[in-house]
C-alpha cells in the first residue's frame, strides 16, 4: 500500500514540476523576465580605433563595372571531384596536371579556411566582387599629349590608352543582407580567400569584350564632351601621338 | 540450447559477411559528394558606369573583440580577436549625372559639373593585419568583425567630409578639366555647379 502511495506521490510530484517548469519558462520568455537566475552567462565586448592614414590624389575615369556574385569553394571546382585520388597523387610526389594543381590549391585553401572538400562538409562563403575597369588618366598624359587639334578643320586626334582594372573590391558582407549561413574564418584567413580571389576573377572579369566595352564607354563620352566644346570630328588613333619637342 | 549454439556458430559469420558487404552498398552511395550547386555558379552583372574619382582618404581601424560564454560556471567559449583594417573613402564625380560644356568664344569656355560625392566606402580585404586571435569554441565569426568595421562607416564618411575630401575631389576634377581644356586651346575656363544657376 505505501509502496503504491509513494510511487503515486512521485509521479504526481513529476508532474507538478514539470507544469512549474513550462510555466516558468512561457512567463521568462513571454514577458522577458530576468530574476538574475543563468546557468549560461555570456559575454561580448568591442573596441576600435580609426586613424587617418593617408590622403591622396586620384586620376581615373571608370567606365565599367562587373558584378561578380560567388560561391566558394563550389564555383571554383568541379562536382564529383576524387579529392582522395588527388590527395594520394599529390601525398605521393606524382606528377599533376596544371588543373589538378589548381584544385589542390583550391582543397589547401579551402582546409585552412575549415573547410574539408574530402568528407562531408556544407560550409561556403558567397561573396560579392566589383571590379572597375576604367582609365589611369594621369599616365596618360605622361604617356604622351592627349590631343591634337586642329581648328581649322575642327579635327581632334585623342590617345587613349589600354584600360586596366582600377579597382577590386570584395562587398563587405552585412548580417542583414548576408542571407547565408555565417562561418567562422578569422581575418588572417580571411584576407588568404581575398587574395586568391582577387588574381582568379581578375582574370576570369578582364576579358577582350569587356576591355572593348570600357573603350567604347570611354570614346562615346570624350567624343560627347569635345563635340560639346566646338570640335566637330573626333578620332582616336590606335598608335599614341609624338610629344612636340 | 546447443543445437542452438552449434547453429550460430556455423551461420554467424557468413551472416556477418553478409551484413558487411551490404552496408558496404549503402554507404558508397551516400558517400558521394553531391552538391546542388552548379559547376559554373557565378552571376555576373555588366554595368556601364562614368566615374571619375579625384580624392581617397585612408584610414585605419584597429578592432579588438571579445566574446565568452560560461555554463555552470566553466568557461566553454573564450574568443578574443585583435586585427587592424585599412577603409578607403573615394570622393569623386558620377558623370552619368551630367556634364555640360558651354563654348563662350573662342578662348573661353563654361563647364557645368555635378555636385562631387562619395563614391566608396570599404574595407580593403588585402590590408587586413591580425595581430592575434583565441579561438576556444571557434573562431569570431566573418559576419561579427564584419558588423564592427561596419558601424564606425558612417563616423568615417563624415570624418572625411568635415576633412575636406569633396573639395579637394572638386579642386582636382576642376584642376583636370581645365587642362584638358587648355591644351585644346581655351584660355579661360570657368566652373559653374549643375542643377545651380547664378
Amino acid at each position: 500500500m505505501s509502496r503504491k502511495i509513494s510511487l503515486r506521490f512521485i509521479l504526481v510530484l513529476i508532474l507538478i514540476l514539470l507544469i512549474l517548469s513550462l510555466g516558468f519558462y512561457l512567463v521568462t520568455q513571454l514577458t522577458d523576465l530576468d530574476l538574475g537566475i543563468s546557468l549560461v552567462k555570456e559575454e561580448s565586448t568591442a573596441h576600435s580605433l580609426i586613424v587617418l592614414e593617408e590622403a591622396r590624389d586620384l586620376f581615373k575615369l571608370n567606365t565599367l563595372e562587373v558584378v561578380y556574385k560567388t560561391v566558394f569553394p563550389y564555383d571554383f571546382i568541379p562536382q564529383n571531384y576524387n579529392w582522395y585520388l588527388l590527395l594520394a597523387r599529390s601525398r605521393d610526389k606524382r606528377p599533376l596536371s596544371p588543373e589538378d594543381s589548381r584544385y589542390l590549391e583550391i582543397f589547401n585553401l579551402a582546409r585552412s579556411l575549415g573547410i574539408n572538400l574530402a568528407v562531408r562538409d556544407y560550409s561556403f562563403i558567397v561573396i560579392t566582387c566589383y571590379v572597375r575597369i576604367g582609365f589611369p588618366i594621369s599616365d596618360a598624359q605622361s604617356a604622351g599629349t592627349i590631343f591634337n587639334t586642329d581648328p581649322e578643320t575642327g579635327r581632334v586626334e585623342v590617345y587613349l590608352p589600354e584600360p586596366e582594372i582600377t579597382d577590386f573590391i570584395l562587398e563587405d558582407p552585412k548580417r542583414d543582407t548576408y542571407g547565408y549561413p555565417d562561418i567562422a574564418i578569422n581575418p588572417e584567413k580571411w584576407r588568404l580567400l581575398s587574395d586568391y580571389l582577387r588574381e582568379t576573377i581578375k582574370e576570369m572579369v578582364f576579358t577582350q569584350d569587356l576591355i572593348e566595352q570600357a573603350k567604347t564607354n570611354a570614346k562615346d563620352f570624350l567624343t560627347r564632351f569635345l563635340e560639346d566644346a566646338g570640335f566637330t570630328q573626333v578620332d582616336f588613333p590606335s598608335a599614341p601621338l609624338q610629344l612636340p619637342l | 540450447m546447443e543445437w542452438q549454439n552449434k547453429l550460430m556458430k556455423k551461420n554467424l559469420f557468413p551472416f556477418l559477411l553478409l551484413s558487411f558487404f551490404l552496408s558496404l552498398f549503402w554507404l558508397i552511395p551516400s558517400c558521394t559528394k553531391k552538391s546542388t550547386l552548379t559547376e559554373e555558379e557565378i552571376t555576373k552583372k555588366v554595368k556601364n558606369i562614368l566615374q571619375l574619382p579625384t580624392h581617397e582618404m585612408v584610414y585605419r581601424d584597429i578592432i579588438y573583440l571579445d566574446e565568452s560564454k560560461t555554463v555552470l560556471m566553466i568557461k566553454t567559449v573564450d574568443r578574443r580577436l585583435l586585427f587592424s583594417v585599412r577603409i578607403r573613402v573615394e570622393a569623386g564625380f558620377d558623370l552619368k549625372e551630367g556634364l555640360e560644356v558651354m563654348v563662350i568664344s573662342s578662348s573661353e569656355v563654361l563647364v557645368r559639373l555635378p555636385s562631387p560625392k562619395i563614391l566608396l566606402a570599404d574595407a580593403d580585404e588585402s590590408t587586413l593585419e591580425q595581430f592575434f586571435s583565441r579561438e576556444t569554441g571557434g573562431a569570431i565569426s566573418l559576419l561579427t568583425y564584419y558588423e564592427e568595421i561596419d558601424r564606425k562607416k558612417p563616423a568615417l564618411v563624415e570624418d572625411s567630409i568635415s576633412r575636406g575630401i569633396l573639395f579637394k575631389a572638386q579642386n582636382n576634377g576642376e584642376a583636370l578639366i581645365r587642362g584638358v581644356l587648355e591644351s585644346l586651346g581655351f584660355t579661360t575656363i570657368r566652373f559653374e555647379r549643375l542643377g545651380v544657376t547664378g
